[in-house]
């Protein structure tokens, strides 16, 4: 039996410290993806405590044929999806517009020169539409026909959505770098 | 550049990327799941306590003095040896027997002994874990080759109280060559002690800058300017909005219920029930006995007296219902949701009834040759004896729930819709107003029910995947219990309640 099979068995009898042993393993990692999806640290917050109740509430049904990271993750997602909308002050934000037809694809693909942290504060300037889109697609790797289902949405919007939300964070992606650039030859 | 390294290189990052929560979301998190996890205890005991209800209110009914228990005996058509002395009592008018009448739990909040967490499964977690980190280590950090293998606990702790609850601000650092070109892109955690990234190397990233020579480039601190207000993107505002589709589910589990039933005439007026459904029908009865002769009181052939009179029907009273089965439920709408079941559904009704006739009075006159084979009791309830109908039914009912209050924590609803039922079996008894006796016949029932349902009910449990809802409802049957040759309108009505527990939902 591997060190987390026993985990998830003590999990399963109720052991408040295995099951502190497991939010400690994966809070850092899940809290991320959960930063990633909402605007604030506090609804980040709101979402991976929602998360986690729903993986002690459901580890039953893991089949611990998958990684455990990935069934806790998708869960994650999910949670923040479902606290997307149902949260009043997403409601708006979670709107998709349909634009009527693809947006153009930027072939542009700029060297990413930052931290994890400063492209996910980025991304969370996104609108929250696209930026739930782009989450989806580009980093859990969703299909357009899955986000469609998952939010209820044509795939062509999905299609164009992401395409936006990239457009634009190329955009600020390579503003950034030049800013960079300036500053490092104001600096010498 | 290859197509999708945008994407890629989206990916690489994030999946790298770590936030260190706050110190409360733990406790909340502990809280929450102990409250489910007793929430969970009484939800387990629920239906046992159900059934313990029900098979107590069965025995009582059961073994109440002057229940059918002796009845049941003769129901069976198998009554063959009844002493002479205990059959035929004279017909006379006798009054009418009145008879008998008849969460969570709180948890304390923040309990949190994680000061003796279990040190074992901490080790033996870190190893796997620790392998992942070496690898993230070696591409990314430069003379870094003491990762300790094992996380002390206490010194994470401890780590982690001295930070505060955001994520400690991280420097990058940029550096460009002669051309101007941007170096590298490595960035490093500059305000971590040693110790601090040794022992969070299993799950954070670091970077750093270095030059070409591989010397550390120095710090130049950047703020980002992205735009504060996406939404005044040009023509992002004037689109057509979609709305997000409601999310569709199914729910389903175990139905319940406990209540009493009765017996209603069809009267509109008489909403509550009827207790003498034959009444009617011994009036006319009477009538024309006592007006056969030119408005004089009938004579008997031979003896030249008056016929005496039947008993007058004794009242159907109230009795004892519940019923158990399995429901689904679809919910299509927000607040709306198509249900349906099926189930089993006793409904009990009693009487009073004089000794057992048959079969030493078989010579009696029934108003219908047919019923003489059956079993019959003496309409004359001087030494009168309770007598328990019971109608065994499978049920189908099929109706919506809508949801008429917006809390979240108690959901209240209203059910309504339609009930399909077949009578599987009935030891139920009618009476001959002519003869004035009670008397078995199966055949005189309508196997084919059908009826509305009408209820409220309260969602304990909301959002959780053992829901329970539970509430008042009333039943009523539409189509006459009894076929067109009994000559009366009996309709079943139920009042009780009802709970549905999800065991499942999708």
């Amino acid at each position: 039996m591997t060190d987390y099979q026993l985990l998830i068995k003590d999990c399963l009898k109720g052991k408040a410290t295995a099951q502190q042993q497991l939010y400690e393993t994966f809070a850092e990692q899940m809290m991320a993806v959960c930063y990633r999806y909402t605007k604030s640290l506090a609804d980040a917050e709101d979402v991976l405590q929602e998360g986690f109740v729903k993986v002690f509430r459901y580890l039953h049904q893991y089949r611990q044929e998958g990684e455990l990271g990935g069934w806790i993750r998708r869960i994650m997602v999910n949670t923040a999806i479902n606290y997307l909308k149902q949260n009043s002050k997403y409601q708006y934000d979670l709107s998709f517009s349909d634009m009527g037809g693809l947006h153009p694809v930027s072939e542009d693909n700029p060297q990413v020169s930052m931290q994890a942290k400063e492209l996910a504060n980025l991304v969370r300037q996104l609108p929250t539409g696209y930026q739930t889109v782009f989450n989806m697609h580009a980093v859990e790797g969703y299909t357009h026909v899955e986000i469609g289902e998952i939010l209820g949405i044509n795939e062509g919007t999905s299609r164009s959505q992401y395409m936006r939300a990239r457009n634009l964070l190329i955009t600020w992606i390579e503003k950034h770098s030049n800013e960079l650039k300036r500053e490092q030859y104001a600096g010498k | 550049m290859p197509e999708n390294d945008f994407e890629k290189q989206v990916k690489r990052l994030f999946d790298e990327m770590r936030v260190n929560p706050s110190e409360k979301v733990w406790p909340q998190i502990h809280t929450r799941v102990k409250k489910d996890k007793n929430r969970r205890r009484i939800l387990l005991w629920l239906p046992a306590a159900i059934v313990l209800l029900v098979t107590g209110g069965y025995l009582l009914t059961s073994t109440m003095p002057g229940s059918d228990h002796h009845n049941k005996e003769v129901a069976g058509n198998e009554i063959q040896n009844v002493p002479a002395e205990q059959t035929r009592e004279p017909l006379s008018i006798v009054p009418d027997n009145p008879g008998g009448k008849a969460n969570e739990e709180a948890v304390a909040a923040g309990e949190n002994n994680n000061q003796a967490t279990g040190e074992n499964i901490q080790n033996k977690l870190t190893g796997e874990e620790l392998q992942s980190a070496q690898r993230i280590n070696t591409e990314k950090l430069v003379n870094r080759s003491g990762i300790r293998q094992g996380r002390d606990r206490n010194v994470r702790k401890a780590n982690r109280s001295a930070s505060p609850l955001t994520p400690a601000p991280i420097e990058s650092n940029l550096s460009t060559d002669e051309t101007g070109r941007l170096s590298t892109v490595q960035v490093k955690k500059s305000n971590i002690p040693e110790q601090d990234i040794q022992q969070s190397a299993a799950t954070d990233i670091a970077y750093e800058f270095r030059d070409f020579t591989g010397a550390p480039l120095p710090v130049t601190p950047f703020t980002l300017d992205a735009p504060k207000t996406p939404r005044s993107l040009e023509g992002y505002q004037n689109k057509p909005v979609v709305k997000l589709n409601p999310k569709k589910s199914w729910e389903w589990g175990v139905a319940a219920g406990t209540g009493v039933s009765s017996i209603h005439n069809g009267n509109v007026v008489n909403i509550l029930g009827e207790k003498t459904v034959e009444r009617a029908n011994y009036d006319a009865m009477s009538y024309n006995n006592l007006n056969s002769v030119s408005g004089s009181a009938a004579l008997a052939p031979q003896t030249n007296m008056p016929l005496a009179l039947a008993p007058l029907p004794s009242e159907v009273r109230r009795d004892f219902s519940w019923l158990a089965g399995a429901y689904a439920k679809w919910k299509f709408k927000p607040r709306l949701a198509l249900t349906g079941g099926l189930q089993y559904h006793q409904y009990t009704t009693n009487r009073t009834v004089g000794d057992i006739t048959y079969p030493s009075n078989a010579n009696i006159n029934f108003s219908y040759a047919s019923q003489q084979s059956y079993a019959r009791y003496s309409g004359s309830y001087s030494t009168g004896k309770k007598y328990t109908n019971r109608y065994h039914f499978i049920e189908m009912p099929l109706g919506i729930d809508w949801q008429f209050s917006n809390s979240r924590k108690l959901p209240l609803y209203l059910n309504t819709g339609l009930q399909l039922s077949y009578l599987v079996s009935s030891n139920g008894i009618h009476y001959d107003t002519k003869a004035g006796v009670y008397f078995e016949n199966k055949s005189y029932f309508n196997k084919m029910q059908g009826g509305v349902y009408l209820g409220a009910t309260a969602k304990l449990f909301s959002g959780t995947p053992y829901a329970l809802n539970i509430g008042p409802s009333v039943y009523y049957n539409a189509v006459n219990l009894t076929k067109p040759i009994a000559n009366v309108k009996q309709q079943l009505i139920y009042v009780g309640f009802n709970m549905q527990w999800a065991i499942g939902t999708r």
